[in-house]
């Protein structure tokens, strides 16, 4: 009866939490800095691990983080959103319409109302995934040509430029600077979304509901839980992030356009992949994404400080994902059985513990 | 007759389980041996010893004589034994002839391109042997499952079959198919291969079978001649046995009615009315296929129903919405708990705080602590081997799991348990802990539907027995009424119907 364990039912998200996992993103993230470091050590005598150049990778993984935490909450529930960013694009080119026609609305109403777009695309992705039964690579593949080309309709082939100031200052803006480490506004936005994120997950009964229906959706019918409607919420709370991480993308390119984000849907996956979640669902901890998302940052950035041509920068995403998906299953059953000798072993030295 | 087969003195034991004790049997060339028993008696395990699927523990296996040392699935099929399953096995977009000889192929010279008219004109032969009026070139997705399973049969005979294997099937044909199929089998009685034949339907056995044993709780009852026994002589010997007394149930006077079912039908299951009442425990027996675990999952609302209604402590359940009815105070403990009733990658404690979470922390938010007290006394309350609440499900035993998953119910205050084949797979011991705490619940008030194929443990745990036959409510058992014989009489009783009427299952 019993088939072949299926990958998420190798994982367990306790065990990541005690560190187990987290050792694999560790490794990586050294690994990584590690071979940029010795490469520009020796051949050109520059230092890859400067305050100024770390600060720069983590201010650009932040942007990263958004949408890969966009991408992680749809994984979770054994769904996925490939939507990504086609929903920043459209959103954010009627953010561009709207402050293009009146610029003396108060900014907050056009941001009000792109963020609620991004959650009604969300939605509909929900309802096709739930109630049509669509399986959602499928259907948010396909809100993915919907939301470009509605991008393109709105805009057609013109470029809105130039946005306000004091809007860019979401992705521009620095806070602090230590020694050469410049605290950028992005950094703070990634932070404050993935502590929220992290205690809807951990702490929030919503949060168990969508963990328990990654793991096993029909146990979760058959405990009572909802579980259309935590797999439409999912989908509303992912693409929400999208329009958000949009408005992020174009204050930092101060300029709004339909072919924006093009790949950053497969960015949002990789991101989230290396940061330990599944795409069977179930499993996976929101500060992976953090992991994730340097690593992605830093081999990009490493790359191009070493001058390694594009075509080969590619390629060599590639072979990282393999490896650090490898590292995240194969190794993890070993780990988990390790981790429940040790709950065993505790209890043991607990027990007599309490008889002496 | 020469002897074909003989298995001698097979025994083969699962961890917790004795599946086949001291089991000898032999096939005759030209018969139709007909295998007998109720779920898990033993039947499948025997014949998947005899394609080599499972290795037996002690015992033989001789094919006209010689003995088979390691029989494995290969050796199986070289020596000519073929499975026909009732989940059939062809491939729907090959057409009948490729399906035929898939895995053995005929070739043009050169062993490189595959030689269709060849195996055209082999398998109309083979075809036209049997009287199976099927094109070779037909794409079997077009095919009726009566023509899909007499190509079955012709692919098994394409390649030397020595030994056929049929497990019910029988199950999703119609009566004139089923006249076809039986006209092939009578027709391949008199070539020189031998024939099991699994099936629930004894009727069937009469028509097709020339000699029958019975298998119960992994032994050999009798090995007979059809000629030589009745129907109620079949009944008496599948279900004939001593109950140990390892049931606490003591019957009791029945409260208020906490469950009314009243009239439910999908397509599944027609016009089911049933109660339960407060400190109860009622059987529900059948055979697999019954409808028993589809009506129960429309009742707590994981699945759709055409008309009728569910009330609960009075109040009429909406459809489709497992959510209120857990509110309501029904559960649910569906039949596969590793499939359906955990969530193996979390933990125990996780586990049993799911279903009662919106109650426990109605502001949404999780207290650590709390949640940990509380999957803490269940675990002690309920005894469940685990030494913290952090070991994953995973981890535990079959028992321990059932036990994670009653949990799970009694911190929702429910006050309507359904249990579905709650001890499956469960050793002994951990069987008697579970009939415990539902003789428990039943003290405290709570009713209990126990769905069960286990007539031991229906006839042991019972205050009342429902049977369904074939998607009906077939009736109702009482006191001294509960037997073995009674409720086997009633759970065929639909099925001898659907021999004669053209409904398919």
């Amino acid at each position: 009866m019993d088939t072949m364990p299926r990958l998420h039912r190798i994982l367990d998200i306790h065990t990541l939490k005690r560190g187990l996992y987290s050792s694999s993103i560790f490794i990586m993230l050294f690994l990584v800095f590690g071979v940029f470091t010795i490469y520009n050590r020796v051949a050109f005598d520059t230092n890859y691990l400067k305050a100024a150049n770390i600060s720069v990778i983590v201010n650009q993984a932040s942007f990263l983080m958004v949408v890969g935490v966009a991408q992680a909450i749809a994984l979770l529930t054994g769904d996925v959103n490939l939507s990504i960013g086609s929903v920043m694009a459209v959103t954010t080119v009627l953010f561009g319409r709207m402050l293009q026609q009146s610029s003396d609305i108060p900014l907050f109403i056009p941001i009000m109302l792109i963020l609620f777009l991004g959650a009604c695309i969300g939605f509909l992705n929900g309802i096709l995934i739930t109630k049509l039964k669509i399986p959602a690579f499928i259907a948010s593949f396909a809100t993915m040509y919907i939301c470009r080309g509605f991008a393109w309709v709105f805009l057609g082939k013109t470029v809105i430029y130039r946005l306000d100031e004091g809007f860019r200052t979401i992705s521009m803006g620095k806070v602090y600077t230590i020694g050469e480490f410049t605290i950028t506004v992005p950094m703070l936005i990634a932070l404050a979304l993935i502590l929220v994120v992290n205690f809807m997950l951990t702490r929030s009964t919503f949060g168990r509901k969508i963990y328990f229906v990654g793991s096993n959706v029909v146990a979760a019918q058959a405990s009572g839980i909802p579980t259309d409607r935590v797999r439409i919420t999912n989908q509303v709370i992912s693409s929400f992030l999208a329009a958000f991480a949009g408005l992020l993308y174009v204050a930092r390119l101060n300029a709004c356009e339909p072919g924006m984000a093009i790949k950053t849907h497969f960015e949002a996956i990789t991101v989230a992949l290396l940061g330990g979640f599944v795409m069977t669902g179930g499993y996976g901890n929101v500060w992976g994404v953090v992991g994730g998302a340097i690593i992605m940052t830093a081999i990009q950035n490493g790359m191009n400080s070493i001058q390694l041509p594009s075509e080969l920068q590619t390629l060599v995403m590639g072979l990282i994902i393999i490896l650090t998906v490898f590292m995240n299953t194969f190794l993890l059953e070993k780990k988990m059985l390790v981790a429940d000798k040790n709950i065993e072993t505790k209890k043991a030295i607990i027990s007599r513990g309490a008889q002496i | 007759m020469p002897k074909l087969l003989e298995l001698q003195s097979i025994g083969k034991t699962f961890p917790g389980v004795v599946a086949l004790d001291d089991v000898s049997i032999d096939l005759l060339v030209g018969e139709v041996h007909v295998l007998i028993g109720e779920n898990g008696a033993g039947k499948s395990t025997l014949m998947k010893i005899l394609s080599g699927a499972y290795q037996s523990d002690s015992g033989s296996l001789s094919i006209e004589g010689i003995e088979v040392l390691k029989n494995d699935p290969k050796k199986a099929e070289q020596l000519g034994i073929r499975m026909i399953y009732q989940e059939l096995n062809l491939i729907p977009e090959l057409s009948v002839m490729e399906n035929i000889f898939l895995g053995h192929e005929l070739k043009l010279k050169g062993q490189l391109f595959l030689n269709k008219r060849s195996m055209y004109e082999k398998a109309k032969e083979i075809l036209g042997k049997l009287n199976i009026p099927i094109d070779p070139k037909i794409q079997v997705k077009h095919l009726t499952i009566a023509a899909r399973q007499m190509v079955e049969i012709a692919k098994a005979l394409s390649s030397k079959a020595k030994i056929l294997v049929f497990d019910e099937p029988t199950s999703s044909l119609t009566s004139s198919e089923i006249k076809d199929l039986f006209a092939i089998i009578t027709s391949l009685k008199a070539t020189d291969v031998g024939m099991f034949y699994i099936s629930h339907r004894l009727e069937e056995l009469f028509m097709i079978g020339d000699r029958v044993t019975v298998l119960r709780d992994g032994k050999k009852i009798a090995t007979k001649n059809i000629k030589d026994i009745t129907i109620d002589e079949l009944i008496e010997k599948i279900a004939g046995r001593e109950i140990t007394e390892i049931y606490p149930h003591k019957k009791q006077t029945a409260g208020e009615v906490l469950l009314d079912i009243n009239g439910l039908t999908s397509e599944k299951f027609k016009n089911i009315t049933m109660d339960l009442r407060s400190g109860e425990i009622v059987g529900l027996s059948g055979l697999v296929g019954a409808g028993r675990s589809e009506m129960a999952r429309a009742v707590f609302g994981i699945d759709n129903y055409k008309s009728g209604s569910v009330t609960i402590c009075g109040e009429k359940l909406v459809k489709k919405n497992p959510k209120i009815a857990g509110q309501k105070g029904l559960s649910y403990l569906p039949e596969d708990r590793k499939e359906q009733g955990l969530a193996l990658p979390l933990n125990v404690r996780e586990n049993i705080v799911i279903a009662g979470i919106d109650q426990l922390f109605p502001n949404h938010i999780i207290n650590t602590q709390k949640e940990t007290q509380v999957a803490a006394s269940y675990v002690e309350e309920l005894n469940i081997a685990t030494p913290t609440t952090e070991k994953l499900t995973r981890f535990l035993s079959g028992g321990n799991q059932q036990k994670v998953v009653i949990a799970k119910w009694l911190l929702t205050k429910a006050k309507v348990f359904i249990f579905d084949e709650p001890t499956r797979g469960i050793d002994v011991a951990a069987k008697s802990g579970i009939y415990g705490l539902m003789d428990q619940l039943a003290k405290e008030g709570a009713a209990i539907l126990m769905i069960s194929s286990d007539l031991p443990e229906i006839i042991g745990m019972s205050d009342r027995v429902y049977v369904m036959s074939n998607g009906i409510l077939a009736g109702e058992v009482r006191g001294a009424d509960i037997t073995q014989e009674k409720i086997l009489e009633l759970a065929f009783s639909h099925v001898k119907g659907e021999l004669i009427t053209d409904e398919t299952a």
